[in-house]
């Protein structure tokens, strides 16, 4: 039993974890390592079966949920949820109140505050397509994260086979 | 009940061990690791060298390891459904626990980690202290579990953290309880320090959660609040700057403030209570769960500012005759206009009413209050609202009034839990949890002007100044109180004064003569009150002394005053002939502003001091009966409603009723002890004392008459005196026994007793010794003698002298 079956059977589901320590355990008991002490072997695989556990199990979820938070944040700092809801209420209250008086201070007044409830769709828009953008590239990134984040593992065993391979890119024209 | 056994080859109890092992050693290297794989990597392949790859494949692992210890290893998560002891520990001990631990092991491990080395600053409780008293043996560690399983549910914590551990571990020592007393502790103190504990690592938990307070357009539907941005605070910006604010106490008054404003009716609300309550906090608290976006707060409120006005700033800007108003009434329409404005005047007191730094606007107030569309929060003292109240009905009618009661004492431990750590950063120390016990029960009694928690606050915030290597200790805050109020707080534990304590008749004695009874109860009270076993709610003493004028009932005061108060200004003497009004009542407990000599403005000053209520038979009934409570339970109510506090002070009534009976008594060939009974019992018949006033005191002294070999005692005191006086000019007088048998003679007066003694041996005695040594017959180091002659020829020559200005000296020659 190496490294690689504990990987494969890590990788597989969760629950299986507590059937890879027993095994472990038994192993130690049973003292199959011959050129480690059982009890450095026991403490390696102990290692490689709690790291990987957790970066498929925990670690994806909890990194998912980090970058959830930022989505959230990123949401918050661009007022986004408040921009929608006051769309369309006049900006910084300009022209806002109620004014009494003739007809024509009336329609003077609806249209100022018209005109404010226009600038100020605007000014908000604007600030929502900016956190759209904001969030979108953000969301982006998240994604290559998490599709990255099952590959890291693998990351030295790719870098030993490139290196075998011995492929380089070259800069000379 | 899960079986509390421990599994040292559990998975939780091996990942915890890595846990510890990569955060001893390898943490800090794992980063620059990191970098330096990467880079080499990249180096490597640019040059076209494939083992580039390799490095910068592997420079994934020493990421992954970071990242494992900070998602899991850091703060191991505890089991679901613990079934052994190892499923609920900490990740921090659980990784350092032995195979076979015994108590002596956990309590080392937990000493080197934060939750053992809090209880070990915090509560002198430290691991190394800890490991003298623990067993060695691991069967025993099988009671330390279980009784961490229990702290731990008792105490509502997350995990069986090294502050849970320790508890246990001390409460698995047989007999602990002697042990925790010893350190002024208790069971129950040691479970507040687990609280304390775990509302510390929610505090640090919650300050690396980033709080949303709506962004950078939050305010765009708002307006602009150019005044209000001058003249006003704005408390949720502050708060959004990263000041913290936690509302330990008064949740419920958070509650009624956001539901006043939540529904319909008048926007105002005035958070009434006395100083230092939390009237003030709770704004901050209140403003600040505005400003977070995940509170639970109703939408009409979300994102809403609160401003802080101050008389201070706007009266300055407006000096011009109704300035003031329209600088405000400019303000307000502001702030109505903006939408999301709440004002809040701290000490509203100081606009409604005309004085220096404060205005009155109740009339431009009352309208607005009144329409109640302008939210406002008005903070005022009790005291202050009742009398605006009484001036203006119609304002307390436009209120909606939230009491603020003082802090309990549980709240109050958990407020300065929660404000020392702001202490300790600005004053560099740190404070034991008996530290805080003594401020709030020291505040309680000393503190005047607050009230709970911010009575307890300020105390604890002097006795910063007082820490021992930057320690606060209860020692710490009793020092506090004994320098700034001159109170003996703590239990005499110097040398120097227990000796002094257990001399103090002989002391005493060295300046009075006899009255060994008086002298005895006197001391007794003081050695009791200093051996605390004193019943703390009454005065140290309270005495009444009776017997003739000249016996040293005074001077017995005088004496106590100097010996152990510190100095005969010591002393608070009130001659209660000048309290034989009705009226006379409200200049006892008359406000120390307006009457800086009350009893209970000078008590306050000076709570450590002997009171000596002279001649108190000749005080008005009512002012007698308002010193009951006084002699009774130690405190009397001032003007302004405050309780002052006598509870250190020995209180001496003195009194001439009855000097000719005992006397007589006296004359009669009866001892004090046989006639006391009975003439307490004629005080009473006469009418003289009432028996509910003579019952408060703790004793009733006689004093008796001096006989002559007595006042020949006190003769020899005077010169004593006289001596002391002399030595500056390095010579000293030596009467003799003929001499002061004649000053004697003399000096005693028997309605006068020894006093007019005093006068008879200056002028003898002092005036000899000017003459012989302004005549240049006395060398620096000689001993002056003095004859009955020369007593004769001055003492004489006065009393011709007085006989021939007509003054009477019957009572003399009689």
């Amino acid at each position: 039993m190496n490294s690689i079956t504990f990987y494969w059977l890590l990788s597989s589901r969760q629950c299986y974890k507590d059937r890879i320590f027993e095994a472990l355990s038994r192993l130690r008991t049973e003292n199959e390592f011959s050129l480690l002490s059982s009890r450095q072997c026991y403490n390696y695989s102990m290692f490689l079966v709690g790291i990987l556990g957790w970066w498929y199990g925990g670690g994806w979820t909890s990194r998912l949920q980090m970058i959830v938070n930022r989505l959230k944040a990123t949401a918050d700092f661009f007022s986004i949820g408040l921009m929608f809801k006051t769309l369309f209420a006049p900006f910084r209250q300009i022209s806002a109140g109620r004014i009494s008086g003739s007809v024509a201070d009336q329609m003077r007044a609806f249209a100022d505050r018209t005109v404010s409830r226009v600038v100020g769709a605007i000014a908000r828009t604007c600030m929502i397509i900016a956190g759209v953008i904001v969030l979108s590239i953000q969301s982006l990134f998240g994604l290559i994260i998490m599709l990255f984040w099952p590959l890291i593992p693998l990351f030295p065993i790719v870098g030993l086979i490139a290196m075998a391979i011995g492929w380089v890119p070259t800069w000379q024209s | 009940m899960a079986e509390l056994n421990f599994n040292y080859r559990s998975y939780r109890a091996d990942k915890a061990r890595i846990g510890v092992a990569i955060g001893r050693v390898w943490l800090n290297l794992l980063t620059p690791a990191v970098a330096l794989l990467i880079i080499a990597g990249i180096a490597l392949i640019i040059i076209e060298m494939p083992v580039g790859w390799a490095l910068l494949g592997l420079a994934a692992v020493p990421a992954m390891i970071y990242e494992w210890y900070k998602g899991e290893l850091y703060h191991l998560a505890v089991t679901e459904k613990p079934k052994t002891i190892d499923d609920m520990l900490s990740g921090e001990i659980l990784g350092r626990l032995p195979r076979n631990p015994s108590p002596f092991d956990v309590a080392m491990i937990v000493g080197q980690i934060p939750g053992g080395q809090f209880f070990g600053a915090r509560f002198g409780l430290s691991a190394r202290f800890l490991q003298e008293l623990l067993s060695k043996d691991s069967a025993d560690m099988q009671a330390v579990w279980d009784k961490a399983w229990e702290i731990r549910k008792q105490t509502n914590s997350h995990n069986i953290s090294a502050a849970v551990l320790i508890v246990a571990l001390i409460q698995s020592i047989p007999g602990y309880e002697s042990l925790i007393n010893r350190l002024q502790l208790d069971s129950q103190d040691l479970l507040a320090g687990v609280y304390w504990y775990n509302h510390l690592r929610k505090l640090i938990e919650a300050s690396r959660t980033p709080t949303r307070t709506g962004g950078i357009a939050r305010d765009w539907s708002f307006g602009w609040t150019p005044l209000l941005s001058r003249f006003g605070q704005n408390i949720s910006q502050q708060i959004g700057k990263g000041s913290s604010v936690q509302l330990v106490a008064h949740d419920e008054s958070l509650g009624k403030l956001i539901a006043t404003f939540s529904k319909g009716g008048r926007q105002n609300a005035v958070l009434v209570g006395t100083p230092g309550v939390g009237k003030t906090q709770i704004i901050h608290a209140f403003a600040k769960k505005l400003m977070d976006a995940n509170a639970d707060v109703p939408d009409n409120l979300r994102f809403r500012q609160v401003f802080m006005l101050d008389a201070s700033a706007l009266i300055p800007a407006a000096p011009g005759r109704g300035e003031v108003e329209d600088l405000l009434m400019r303000i307000l329409s502001e702030a109505f206009t903006a939408k999301n404005i709440i004002i809040c005047l701290d000490n509203a007191q100081l606009f409604f009413e005309e004085g220096v730094g404060s205005v009155d606007i109740s009339n431009l107030l009352l309208p607005i209050l009144e329409a109640g569309r302008l939210r406002m929060v008005l903070t005022m003292d009790e005291q202050r609202f009742l009398q605006i109240s009484q001036r203006n009905p119609a304002m307390s009618n436009v209120f909606n009034r939230i009491n603020i009661a003082p802090a309990t004492k549980p709240e109050t431990i958990k407020v300065m839990q929660e404000q020392s750590i702001y202490i300790e950063l600005s004053h560099q120390v740190t404070y034991m949890y008996q530290a805080l016990e003594e401020a709030y029960r020291l505040s309680e009694r000393y503190v005047y002007e607050l009230a709970m928690p911010g009575r307890a606050l300020r105390l604890l915030e002097t006795a910063a100044d007082y820490s021992e290597d930057g320690l606060v200790t209860a020692e710490s805050v009793r020092q506090a109180i004994e320098k700034t109020t001159d109170v003996k707080v703590g239990v005499a534990t110097g040398d120097d004064e227990r000796e002094k304590l257990l001399n103090l008749e002989n002391l005493i004695h060295e300046r009075m003569i006899n009255q060994t009874r008086a002298v005895g109860v006197v001391s007794d009270a003081l050695r009791r009150a200093r051996a605390g076993v004193r019943n703390q709610d009454r005065p140290i003493g309270t005495f009444l002394f009776l017997g003739p004028t000249g016996v040293g009932k005074t001077e017995l005061a005088k004496a106590l005053a100097e010996i152990y108060f510190g100095g005969e200004n010591k002393i608070i003497r009130l001659d209660m002939n000048e309290f034989v009004s009705n009226d006379d009542v409200m200049r006892l407990i008359a406000d120390g502003a307006d009457d800086a000599n009350s009893l209970t403005a000078q008590v306050m000053k000076q709570p450590f001091s002997v009171i000596l209520l002279d001649e108190i038979e000749k005080a008005h009934p009512n002012v007698l009966t308002t010193l009951l409570q006084l002699l009774d339970e130690g405190v009397l109510r001032d003007v302004r409603n405050r309780e002052v506090s006598f509870r250190d002070a020995i209180i001496i009534g003195t009194s001439n009723a009855g000097a000719d009976r005992i006397r007589e008594y006296i004359d009669r060939g009866y001892d004090i002890e046989q006639f006391e009974k009975q003439f307490v019992d004629e005080l009473i018949d006469s009418g003289q004392f009432k028996s509910e006033f003579l019952n408060r005191f703790d004793d009733i002294v006689m004093f008796r008459p001096l006989n002559h070999a007595e006042l020949l005692q006190v003769v020899d005191l005077i010169l004593v005196g006289v001596n002391k006086t002399l030595s500056l000019q390095k010579v000293s007088v030596n009467v003799a026994q003929d001499a002061k048998e004649y000053l004697v003679y003399a000096g005693y007066d028997p309605r006068l007793g020894a006093r007019p003694m005093r006068r008879v041996v200056q002028r003898a005695v002092e005036n000899t010794v000017a003459k012989q040594m302004l005549s240049g017959q006395v060398d620096p180091g000689s001993v002056i003698e003095i004859s009955l002659e020369q007593v004769q020829a001055i003492v004489d020559s006065k009393f011709k002298a007085d006989e021939i200005g007509g003054e009477a000296v019957e009572t003399r020659d009689s």
